[in-house]
């Protein structure tokens, strides 16, 4: 699974290396990178790889290359390279690997179409959720975001209309995608890896009148891989995933809110929320807050009722200086209520007798610091 | 209550004065290929085409915008006049739209030269430079 993206990034490069010459090439050719570095440290339970003796192998580094063949034509490329300290993640990826390579072709009517690897239009921030100096926090939200659907293997379609004084830009895409989870249980810690498939979905946004202002729906249905070769009856229904998403964005100020889900009908059912705030006292400064929110609903052997748990409840803020678009130094810091940490903690308490209603055990509570910096050119 | 009358019609005689005032001379002027259709462009859609939001003139013929480097004080004038956000503004606006795969900032030269230069040789070209410059063999377009 690994080596097919490798192998389509160094197809693609080479289809994109016509003979020419250097300056053209130099004309032609777009180099950009990304790193966002920290340290951060629990003062409780390791969460998200940010452990209680503290971690610098934090790190998210993106190298970008984008070769114009025309006007009208183009191959681009991203390799990835992420820590997250001792998070079991960090076994699930490779150490370097190319999360996209797609080629893309702009139509005169100015549809553009992209094959291949793709970043996935989905929300405000899923292409750029490890681009620091985009982000007012080290990450985007996680509850939201998660580790699924961040590019998809087949095509992407887009176009853009003005409809008066509003400029909406629709998005289409099909092909397939991996989902990551951590599951930590009495059992130990495992990362949960699945390939996703028969993907169809779309992103629309609706950019106002008023510079900064706008919403966005994304919707999805997917299946969980395997499928064709499950017997009919035994396989898992078809995913259905969304997202809503409304932001003002200002020079001094800023405000956002997002709502995602995944419903697999009564089996599988998680929705997540954010709100999102900063102000910027002078430009180089930013003062965020934050707070998200996740559900799912847990199935349990019958006769015991499913149980919606609350998986989390985090609140962040955060300060971040910026000295230029392209450098930014930040300090946040996380309490995080729930039982989604990268170890067990207690969840829910099975019943032993009549009526068989489980209960739900205490709220962990932990408290994490991050302090990093993000260089992008 | 004198007093405030005075404080009243001063700033009367003031804002009438702003509204009167002869426009500030504009620091740059926006030249295109000899080739282009228009003579002058709505600054909403010469903000788009330098963001990349529309390719084409009203005309139909192809955009090829081209900037001045980041840290020139023409940029920063045509950006704030014309596309109504700093330079810094835009460049954070450039990083979304390359980190999510969907488009490059237009071409930087270094100076009003290299960009008449560009924009001489290039059908379709678009691009600002200071007030003073020669624009011989270009189409200066007017902006309203």
């Amino acid at each position: 699974m690994r080596l097919r993206p490798t192998l389509l990034a160094a197809v693609l490069c080479a289809a994109a290396a016509p003979a020419a010459s250097a300056q053209d090439i130099a004309e032609r050719l777009q180099i950009h990178a990304s790193i966002n570095m920290g340290y951060g440290k629990s003062d409780n339970q390791q969460t998200f790889g940010i452990t209680k003796d503290g971690t610098s192998e934090y790190r998210a580094v993106a190298l970008q290359f984008g070769y114009a063949i025309d006007d009208n034509d183009r191959v681009v490329t991203q390799f990835l390279h992420r820590y997250f300290g001792a998070s079991p993640l960090n076994d699930a990826s490779p150490d370097f690997y190319p999360v996209w390579a797609f080629y893309e072709h702009a139509f005169e009517n100015g549809t553009k179409v992209k094959l291949g690897r793709a970043p996935l239009p989905r929300g405000l921030f899923n292409e750029v959720r490890f681009v620091g100096t985009l982000l007012p926090f080290y990450r985007v939200g996680r509850a939201v975001y998660g580790e699924t659907l961040e590019q998809i293997d087949g095509v992407v379609v887009s176009k853009p209309w003005d409809v008066g004084s509003f400029r909406i830009e629709t998005y289409g895409f099909a092909g397939g995608f991996d989902l990551r989870a951590v599951l930590a249980d009495a059992g130990g810690t495992t990362v949960y890896e699945a390939r996703n498939e028969n993907t169809v979905g779309t992103q629309v946004w609706v950019n106002t009148p008023i510079e900064g202002v706008r919403f966005g729906g994304f919707v999805a249905r997917y299946n969980t891989m395997p499928f064709a070769t499950v017997a009919p009856g035994s396989r898992s229904k078809a995913t259905i995933t969304s997202m809503v998403s409304a932001e003002a964005a200002f020079s001094r100020a800023f405000v956002r809110s997002e709502y995602t889900s995944f419903d697999q009908g009564e089996s599988n059912n998680y929705n997540a929320w954010y709100a999102q705030a900063g102000v910027k006292p002078v430009s180089a400064l930013t003062v965020a807050a934050e707070y998200q929110e996740a559900r799912i609903l847990v199935g349990l052997p019958a006769p015991v009722p499913s149980v919606k748990l609350p998986l989390s409840k985090e609140l962040t803020v955060g300060l971040s200086w910026s000295a230029s678009p392209n450098v930014a130094f930040k300090l946040e810091g996380h309490q995080v209520r729930g039982y989604d940490f990268d170890t067990a903690v207690p969840t829910i308490i099975p019943p032993v007798a009549p009526p068989f209603i489980a209960t739900i055990a205490p709220a962990t509570k932990s408290h994490y610091i991050l302090a990093s910096v993000a260089v992008a050119f | 209550m004198r007093i405030l009358r005075t404080l009243g019609a001063a700033a009367f005689v003031l804002a009438v004065a702003a509204v009167l005032r002869p426009a500030e001379a504009q620091a740059f002027k926006i030249v295109a290929h000899e080739g282009v259709a228009e003579s002058e462009l709505p600054k909403d859609v010469v903000a788009k085409l330098f963001l990349k939001q529309v390719a084409k003139f009203p005309s139909g013929a192809a955009a090829k915008p081209v900037d001045l480097a980041k840290t020139s004080p023409v940029r920063a004038e045509f950006s704030t006049a014309v596309l109504g956000r700093a330079v810094a503004a835009v460049e954070t606006y450039w990083q979304q739209q390359i980190f999510a795969g969907k488009e490059v900032p237009p071409a930087a030269k270094a100076s009003d030269e290299e960009v008449l230069a560009y924009v001489r040789s290039t059908p379709g070209a678009i691009g600002y430079v200071s007030a003073g410059a020669s624009t011989s063999g270009v189409k200066v377009i007017a902006v309203r």
